[in-house]
């Protein structure tokens, strides 16, 4: 097997072999140097297993790193030499009176992974974990999980020490590390080990002053999991997050500000809970325009999570989510989708102007995203109907090709008639509209065409012969453009009776054999309805403009109940894909479904009165500022409070996109 | 929250050079899975964060042709690995300068010791370089310097894991200097009328610190806030700061409750302050542009720039790229001041004036000739922004002021500071139409 593939020629194994082998240690440095490159571009080196090992015998601390990572690397697949070096490890961490060497020796012996040396490893590492040393105390706690993840079994008793070693430990970033590794047991075994008292959180939020900085990401990570016993202990901890704002590190002004958005819920004094949300949004505005594109897009995921919930720390900021030329597209996308879900009957305006300038980008899916988002504003909001269809008429009037935009062009445009028929005269937009009719090349889009050529076929110059174009292809069509030409064919029958009569005839013929029942079915119905009664068929098919209202839905990114837990997992995975960890990670143990129904409980019984003060609230403000306005960003209602306030007008944008 | 299972440094074309596994097996080929996964999306649809069917998540970022991917197994913190791959890149620029394929590939050795120190179970561990450096060192610095002796490491050991984790004791300097670079770049988009859309400062205070011992120091800034803390009357060119952050060495809760900004620094350079400003500025820079199709093969731009702040002030290597049609050729400029080029590959001309005054206007005149056969895309260009590039010395935009910087440290030395003001273009973007 050594003739195929990455291997090295037996030459070159029989060289390093002699080398490792020889007296003189610069040579067998350099031979080692030369196994771990070979490593590092996956030939396969694990013959060398045993004259390797042999080269520990030498104190040189350069040499042992490597060697180590040569062990790490081949020592489940060679568990049985592996035993050999077990000896070398309890040498170093009982012996050697170098902190590094101890430190070294128990990281290394903790990432073997091979359960039957894990038995080994325990006494060497009980002891490192009691270390005077804190480096070594900080290496070694974060090598109970390692060991945890191959054979919980034998943990016990490590558990044990690491919960003494909680109550005791002085040294921050000890501490950080001992919080982080009981927190990833917590998660895979599902059991609770982490015991806090008031003692320990005090020392905590202490070494998140002296911590370094990813340290303290452990620690206000893991505080933003914890629920506060009353609305004092609340404000202490948030009292001593404050200061993190102020963080060059992105990351841990972000797990403070979701420190201080979790516990908000706990607080009695609404003042304060103002006066935080002011301190807490230029924080965030800060991320948003990071230098680096990654964490931008990172916090842009996230901020759909708190938009939900917060949304009055974003209340006069639609500009942060401006699009600038130069931004990488996922950048972008994500702006545009924030854009339509801030924008409101204030800054509607803003945000259309805004959005015509996107029109000229050159990624032809992000102007039909666009597209699509300036007929949803048009769609909810009665005033921006107007600036809208100008908008999208103007763009109409340069179209020359059957692009992606067109396609999305036509279908705003007819949902944008449905909603308000009259827009036809607008700009002498349906002449425009009907132009590009020919571009049309999605079911879509088709049938969106169809379905003006019907609703407006008194207005269309020759919209019988284009009808009777569509039906001469009716065969090709997809269903759903079939269906809708069976009911426009009929709307148009309805208005032109004479001229129609052949078309509806030849229509018919065509689709009363189709093998879609739907079509079929719908055939039969009209073909019957026309030839008893065409009054009927009129009430049916005409549509009556004003009746569209069912584009007010209830879409939340988020469900309610999922909130809480969402909110205590920003920053992570699962949250970048708008997902609860669970839904992604189908491993994570049982505990985090305890967890999560203890969530949902918590999330609606004890904060819902604080909810619904904040919601009050919120409802105040923005009464006060704009009297009858749609509320868009209110998702947090409970049901309740939905059927006191909801109004039929009440539209959400959410859902069209 | 869990941390990295495994990093991988990626050449152009998506092989290893260095491959480090921190956590649970994974499949031994996955940066092939990468490699694939990449090619499914084109510069439109690529995202920093990629998940597979399996549930890896891939996280990389990009840099000088070399990608630093991580591979991640479980729910981790994404932001975290953003923010520790970019400090990798910062580690590694400090050690080898360049940090491109050829520098780790020689290097091999030491970037496997720094990600064995830096990252532990997959969760970031020490990543200051002027720690890092004391105990993992190149084959160029071992060199020069003496073998340190065994107990040497003994005093790392407490560097890593003491309060103060920035900066060790014992540094000596004969001549105790601070030099303070205050840095402001606007970010500002304009209206084809001139209107400010949107306009931003992001400021920040570079520190060179060339101090002996552990000296505290404590900077004065005219910030408002401060003054209101104090009861004191605002001084009327005093900054309201809308975020600032500052680096690890400065005592956060100290700020908080006092804004007094306190620290001991670490030694050499580093980036001390970062501050954001969300107020309405008058654009530094104004450009018009008139467009005339002379026929339907000359096209002439007759541009004017002006320069809107204050006389005493000057802006140098100010650069202006005023978008032109792509099929645009045999150009002709015609301007008192500065010089002008075509960039066809940007598809703009780009006008440098080294020198521009305050309060001053200049003009400058272009033809091109355009093909007959039109370009698909002539028409583009007016869509496009005009961007400006320039640098204003002994200015700040906002009106930040350093007010004093007090040394003090137990041997009781004098020290200097010096501060240097500059304005620069951040994105300084004008739209045409």
């Amino acid at each position: 097997m050594a003739y195929f593939g990455n291997n090295p020629q037996r030459g070159e194994l029989q060289e390093l072999y002699a080398d490792l082998n020889d007296l003189n240690f610069e040579k067998k440095k350099e031979a080692v140097k030369k196994v771990i490159a070979y490593m590092t571009v996956g030939k396969d080196v694990s013959d060398l297993f045993q004259s390797v090992i042999k080269c520990l015998e030498f104190n040189d601390i350069e040499m042992k790193k490597l060697i180590y990572l040569y062990i790490v690397n081949y020592s489940r697949q060679k568990p049985d030499d592996a035993i050999m070096v077990i000896q070398n490890f309890r040498k170093d961490v009982r012996k050697s009176e170098n902190p590094l060497v101890r430190a070294l020796a128990i990281r290394t012996f903790g990432c073997l992974r091979v359960p039957k040396l894990n038995e080994y490893l325990i006494e060497p590492l009980k002891d490192c974990i009691q270390d005077d040393d804190p480096y070594v105390r900080k290496t070694a706690v974060l090598c109970v999980p390692k060991v945890y993840e191959v054979s919980p079994e034998i943990c016990p008793p490590l558990l044990e020490i690491l919960q003494k070693l909680l109550e005791k430990e002085s040294n921050a970033l000890v501490l950080a590390n001992l919080i982080q590794s009981m927190r990833e047991i917590e998660v895979v075994s599902g059991k609770q080990i982490i015991n806090l008292n008031q003692k320990i959180i005090q020392k905590l939020l202490l070494a998140v002053d002296e911590c370094i900085e990813w340290g303290q990401i452990f620690i206000l990570d893991y505080l933003a999991t914890y629920n506060p016993q009353d609305s004092k202990q609340a404000e202490v901890i948030i009292e001593r997050t404050l200061p993190r704002l102020s963080h060059i590190n992105p990351t841990v002004t972000f797990c403070a500000v979701k420190v201080i958005l979790k516990y908000l819920d706990f607080l009695d004094n609404g003042e304060l809970v103002k006066n935080l949300c002011k301190k807490v949004a230029p924080s965030l505005i800060s991320l948003l325009s990071w230098n680096q594109p990654e964490v931008q897009y990172t916090i842009l995921r996230n901020i759909s999570l708190i938009l939900q919930k917060f949304p009055i720390l974003f209340e006069n900021d639609v500009k942060v989510f401006f699009c600038s030329f130069n931004e990488p597209y996922y950048i972008k996308y994500e702006k545009l989708d924030i854009m339509v879900r801030i924008c409101d009957s204030k800054n509607f305006a803003q945000v259309l102007n805004e959005l015509l300038i996107y029109l000229n980008e050159a990624d032809p899916h992000f102007v039909r995203k666009t597209i699509k988002s300036i007929g949803k504003i048009a769609i909810t909001y009665d005033k921006a109907l107007d600036k809208a269809v100008s908008i999208l008429v103007e763009f109409a009037k340069n179209i020359q090709s059957p692009t992606e935009p067109v396609q999305e062009l036509l279908i705003q445009m007819q949902l944008i008639y449905k909603k308000s028929k009259q827009m036809y005269k607008h700009e002498d937009s349906l002449k425009v509209i009907y132009s590009i009719i020919d571009y049309a090349n999605e079911s879509e889009s088709k049938s969106a065409c169809a379905w003006i050529v019907g609703e407006f076929g008194e207005f269309i110059p020759k919209s019988v012969e284009k009808m009777k174009e569509y039906i001469d292809n009716f065969q090709m069509e997809d269903r759903l453009v079939q269906l809708q030409l069976l009911t426009s064919a009929v709307q148009l029958y309805l208005k032109y009776p004479s001229q129609c009569s052949a078309l509806i005839q030849q229509l018919i013929v065509s689709a009363k054999d189709s093998f879609n029942p739907d079509v079929r079915d719908r055939t039969y119905i009209y073909w019957r309805l026309l030839s008893t009664d065409p009054e009927i068929v009129k009430n049916l098919v005409c549509f009556n403009s004003g009746t569209f209202s069912n584009f007010s839905k209830d879409l939340r990114l988020w469900e309610t109940q999922d909130l809480v837990l969402a909110l205590e997992n920003m920053g992570s995975i699962s949250n970048l894909f708008h997902k609860l960890p669970h839904q992604l990670y189908k491993n994570i143990k049982i505990k985090v479904n305890n967890q999560q129904e203890v969530k949902i409980y918590k999330g609606e019984e004890k904060p819902e009165t604080q909810v619904k003060e904040q919601q009050d609230e919120n409802q105040q403000n923005i009464q006060k500022e704009q009297q009858q306005d749609i509320d868009l960003l209110n998702f947090d209602d409970p049901p309740v409070n939905n059927n006191k306030n909801n109004n039929s007008n009440k539209t959400d944008l959410f859902e069209l996109i | 929250m869990f941390g990295i299972s495994s990093i991988y440094i990626l050449d152009q074309k998506g092989r290893v050079l260095i491959s480090r596994q921190y956590r649970n097996e994974l499949p031994a080929n996955i940066h092939e899975t990468f490699n694939k996964k990449l090619l499914e999306y084109d510069e439109y649809t690529q995202k920093p964060v990629m998940i597979d069917k399996d549930g890896y998540t891939y996280i990389f970022i990009r840099h000088n042709n070399l990608i630093f991917m991580t591979v991640c197994s479980q729910n981790a913190n994404c932001l975290m690995i953003f923010s520790f791959l970019f400090r990798l890149v910062q580690v590694l620029q400090e050690y080898f300068v360049n940090v491109e394929e050829e520098s780790i590939r020689d290097n091999f050795v030491v970037v496997y010791e720094l990600l064995d120190e830096m990252l532990d179970n997959g969760y970031p561990q020490t990543t200051e370089f002027k720690i890092l450096k004391e105990f993992i060192k190149t084959e160029s610095f071992q060199l020069k310097e003496k073998k340190q002796p065994e107990p040497a490491n003994f005093n790392v050991v407490a560097l890593v894991s003491n309060k103060i984790s920035w900066r060790k004791e014992g540094i000596k300097y004969k001549k105790n200097e601070v030099f303070l670079d205050v840095i402001e770049k606007l970010n500002m988009l304009i209206g084809q009328q001139g209107n400010v859309i949107k306009s931003e400062i992001i400021g920040q205070v570079q520190v060179k610190c060339m101090l002996s011992g552990m000296p505290e120091l404590k900077l004065g800034l005219n910030d408002k806030a401060f003054f209101e803390a104090q009861g004191r009357q605002a001084r009327a060119r005093a900054v309201e700061f809308d975020d600032i952050k500052f680096h690890q060495c400065v005592r956060l809760s100290k700020f908080e409750n006092e804004r007094v900004i306190q620290f001991i620094p670490p030694d050499g350079d580093f980036e001390l302050i970062s501050y954001r400003l969300d107020i309405r500025v008058k654009p530094l820079f104004s450009v018009d542009v008139l467009i005339e199709r002379k026929s339907a093969t000359k096209i002439e731009f007759l541009v004017k720039a002006k320069s809107n702040f204050k006389p005493k002030s000057t802006a140098n290597n100010v650069e202006i790229f005023v978008p032109v049609p792509d099929d645009a050729e045999q150009p002709q400029f015609r301007t008192a001041h500065g010089s002008v080029n075509y960039m066809p590959d940007k598809e703009a001309m780009c006008w440098s004036i080294k020198q521009f005054g305050g309060q001053r206007d200049f003009m400058m005149n272009a033809v091109f000739h355009l093909p007959t056969i039109v370009s698909p895309n002539r028409d583009k260009f007016q869509k496009m922004p005009i961007n400006i590039t320039f640098e204003i010395p002994y200015f700040t935009v906002s009106g930040f002021q350093v007010r004093y910087l007090k040394i003090q440290d137990k041997s009781g030395y004098n020290a200097l500071p010096w501060v240097r003001y500059i304005t620069q273009n951040g994105e300084y973007q004008i739209r045409m139409s």
